[in-house]
């Protein structure tokens, strides 16, 4: 098979993937497309780990989900339905028995919601993904709003003007997120660390509207956070779609050598 | 010089009229040995196989936020009866290689490559290219090659190279200085000088190939060249011999290169569309 395969699968085969690299051990990671960027990720994110990981002897797989890209919306696949159907589509004609599945913001949901579905998933990237405000949250809120000197409040006011406007331009996180309740994913994290499923949770300092310390992890997912086979990052430096050369790289080697792990875990 | 007004004929019987939505289209790799240029196909329902189209994408940070766009569009054309093939550049999207290796020489080699597919899998005998943006700037020297065209629609096209690159330059500033915005005690760690123009990798290259690059008649010159533009756009050269207006409220370029400024077909956009659709159809063109 070729480098980069263009996959088409789903209902009527509406969607399509590229998948990059060859057969190999350990699980393959699937990168759905992230808010309204297309599959190739924000600023090629994924083409570009694709062809990293290619370089490491591991597989990946990009796809637009409904609604995103080159896919139509379809009736009754979202971006889970969408998911679960690319990992039966892999395993049958791919033989791809485990799947490492997450990105940034939405496609971290996707990526948590599809583990807590499906047993084959035995990975997780959540970029930005779940978490909860909590004191530490608002400990670090505080301190940042304390620190900040006068000409940086006025500009707050200004942003929050633009805010309250809609005409601030920025992300809104709410505008892709589903999440379960805090008590809720609490159980399913723990469930999840029970099943041996393997999470790589990076935090950025775009992400500051839901966190600010990385302490504020263990708070909303408690003792099983600091359980070996999770690892969390937070970045303040970083912004939410990793548009410095330095922070993508910083991210791409990052995740290449968790999944450069999985797959050795995988031989052993 | 014609105007065709959105809106001033009407197409309600056109089939694209009960196409609401993004039809399926064929995706293939162009020189899958070596380049590997994602591309797809919308190949329409029925066709005379006179005339196709491809679609030459935009630069940067405006080709993923409009690839949605670019699909609905050939979605629609392709409903009109015209095959329409869409494909990255080298080193953009979907395609192989890293965007450092984009140059206005590797976008002319992919755009033969994309011109010959076209004529290829649907048999045409005419091509139209339909160029977005700051694409417009690289077709003179397509031209100057001794390519030829029927008919070359440019896409609000971007007309001076070295103007836009300064608007680059400046928009990549502000982008960097708001990414992830300031934090007391977390120090900036973002690279000013890391190669790349809104969130991509940048050639010395391409940024000479960019600032030496003017849209003019001369460099038009041999080929029937539409416009779509707004209607308070830039000055166009001499040589168009078309120009159909984008409504008001028509989705915008500008908007920097957040995750959220993907645009899509709005009514009064597909209505231009099909306009445009149709009035390729109609012989003669120039």
């Amino acid at each position: 098979m070729a480098v980069n395969a263009i996959i088409r699968f789903g209902p009527e085969q509406r969607l399509t993937g590229v998948l990059t690299g060859a057969p190999a051990e350990g699980p393959i990671l699937l990168l759905p497309s992230a808010g309204l960027q297309p599959r190739a990720g924000p600023f090629r994110l994924h083409a570009e780990l694709g062809e990293r990981l290619r370089a490491r002897g591991i597989r990946s797989f990009r796809y637009d989900v409904p609604g995103v890209g080159e896919t139509p919306r379809l009736n009754g696949c979202d971006a889970q339905q969408a998911t679960l159907a690319a990992i039966e589509h892999l395993e049958a004609t791919q033989g791809c028995r485990s799947f490492a599945v997450g990105g940034i913001c939405s496609a971290a949901d996707t990526g948590w919601d599809v583990a807590n579905l499906d047993a084959r998933v035995t990975a997780v990237l959540l970029l930005d993904g779940l978490c909860y405000t909590g004191p530490w949250y608002h400990y670090a809120r505080m301190l940042d709003r304390l620190r900040r000197l006068p000409r940086h409040w006025q500009r707050m006011l200004r942003s929050a003007r633009r805010r309250m406007r809609g005409t601030g331009g920025s992300l809104d996180a709410d505008a892709f997120r589903t999440w379960p309740s805090h008590a809720k994913a609490r159980s399913q994290f723990a469930q999840l660390v029970q099943r041996d499923v393997r999470l790589l949770c990076i935090f950025s300092g775009g992400y500051a509207e839901r966190f600010m310390h990385p302490r504020q992890f263990t708070w909303s997912f408690g003792p099983p956070a600091r359980d070996p086979r999770v690892t969390m990052h937070f970045w303040p430096d970083c912004d939410h779609t990793y548009f410095g050369r330095a922070h993508r790289e910083r991210l791409m080697t990052t995740v290449e050598d968790w999944m450069v792990g999985l797959a050795a875990g995988a031989r052993s | 010089m014609n105007a065709i007004v959105a809106g001033s004929r009407g197409i309600a019987a056109s089939p694209a009229g009960r196409t609401m939505g993004i039809d399926a289209c064929e995706p293939f790799w162009l020189d899958a040995e070596s380049r590997c240029l994602y591309a797809a196909l919308h190949r329409p329902a029925t066709a005379d196989g006179s005339l196709g189209v491809v679609f030459v994408p935009p630069l940067l940070h405006e080709q993923p936020r409009s690839r949605r766009f670019m699909t609905e569009v050939a979605s629609r054309l392709a409903a009109l009866g015209l095959p329409c093939l869409r494909f990255d550049f080298f080193g953009t999207g979907d395609s192989s290689g890293t965007g450092a290796q984009l140059d206005f020489a590797s976008m002319r080699s992919d755009l033969d490559l994309a011109v010959a597919a076209l004529r290829e899998q649907t048999g045409v005998e005419r091509v139209v290219l339909l160029v977005w943006r700051g694409a417009a700037l690289a077709m003179g020297g397509w031209l100057a090659e001794g390519r030829r065209v029927e008919t070359m629609v440019l896409w609000e096209p971007i007309t001076d190279g070295s103007a836009w690159l300064l608007e680059l330059e400046r928009a990549d500033a502000s982008e960097r200085a708001e990414r992830p915005g300031y934090r007391p005690g977390v120090p900036s760690t973002i690279d000013p000088a890391d190669g790349q123009l809104m969130g991509f990798p940048v050639s010395q290259r391409l940024r000479l190939d960019l600032a030496q690059a003017r849209l003019s008649g001369d460099t038009l010159r041999g080929v029937a060249v539409w416009a779509i533009v707004r209607p308070d756009g830039p000055h166009l050269p001499r040589g168009i011999t078309r120009m159909l207006p984008l409504p008001q409220g028509a989705p915008s370029f500008d908007g920097g290169a957040a995750m959220d400024t993907t645009f899509f077909l709005t009514p009064p956009v597909r209505h231009l569309v099909d306009e445009l659709g149709q009035a390729l159809r109609e012989p003669p063109w120039r």
